[in-house]
């Protein structure tokens, strides 16, 4: 978790402002002004869409990854995740970032839903050379790639990355 | 953002085009512009020169293409950025595409 006393940004959505399409976008607007970070910033909105689609759909909407991550239930998880946002959505993120001390922007997402065994996905994705491409979350696999280190906390509804925004 | 699908003058090939954002809420107008392909044709290359941004949605619907598809038909992406080449690579899908620069 972040200290109150570095923290550059905070921001908390609930229920139905989950659903709003903008949402990604308003957040980096926000975030990029407050952080100095130029805007847009291609690897940063490509870090923050992943994070956030990540607590909506298997946080905040509990939509199962076996559905994102195979090619013949990505369409069954987009008809399924539109679905459920038009319903009435019940559940929070918090979003929070603060630079560290050798300038990395430490982000951390913390939803409302009962999280996942984030053990379990590292041990497998580890013994797995095509991970990327197998069922195991293309989308962690991005976040990994894009930051300095990925932490998983609490039950797996809490992660904390390290992300250089000056890198190539 | 726009998906715009066009064939070949012989009718072999489609070449969809995805200019702007590349992520779930092009899934509609993506979706159709592959619907009718079957595997009558040789080739479809989705023309990545003008995408601006790509995230792991579209790599989902890059591969419900190649579902779509088959395996018969070649897919080919075409002049993916830098940014855009890098997402694609980190999911290893350079080695399940073709890829033209």
């Amino acid at each position: 978790m972040l200290s109150t006393k570095t923290k550059i940004f905070f921001w908390q959505f609930d229920d139905q402002e989950l659903t709003d399409p903008e949402l990604i976008d308003k957040l980096l607007l926000s975030l990029c002004s407050n952080s100095g970070i130029s805007y847009p910033h291609f690897k940063l909105h490509l870090l923050v869409s992943e994070l956030i689609s990540n607590a909506i759909d298997h946080g905040v909407l509990a939509l199962h990854s076996r559905l994102k991550y195979s090619s013949e239930g990505f369409e069954d998880y987009l008809i399924e995740r539109s679905r459920r946002l038009g319903e009435s959505v019940s559940g929070r993120i918090s979003f929070s970032a603060e630079w560290t001390e050798n300038k990395l922007l430490r982000i951390c997402v913390q939803d409302s839903g009962a999280g996942f065994d984030f053990t379990a996905y590292s041990d497998k994705c580890k013994a797995d050379d095509v991970c990327a491409v197998s069922l195991h979350g293309r989308g962690l696999v991005i976040v990994n790639s894009l930051c300095q280190s990925v932490t998983h906390l609490g039950n797996g509804n809490t992660v904390v990355v390290e992300f250089d925004p000056s890198a190539d | 953002m726009s998906v715009v699908s066009e064939q070949s003058n012989n009718g072999d090939e489609v070449t969809v085009s995805v200019a702007g954002r590349f992520d779930y809420r092009i899934y509609e107008s993506f979706k159709a512009s592959f619907e009718d392909i079957d595997e009558t044709r040789k080739a479809v290359n989705v023309d990545l020169s003008e995408t601006e941004y790509m995230d792991s949605s579209a790599l989902g619907m890059l591969l419900m293409l190649r579902e779509h598809v088959g395996r018969a038909v070649k897919i080919c992406l075409v002049n993916p950025s830098p940014d855009v080449m890098r997402v694609l690579a980190i999911a290893n899908f350079d080695k399940l595409f073709s890829i033209r620069t």
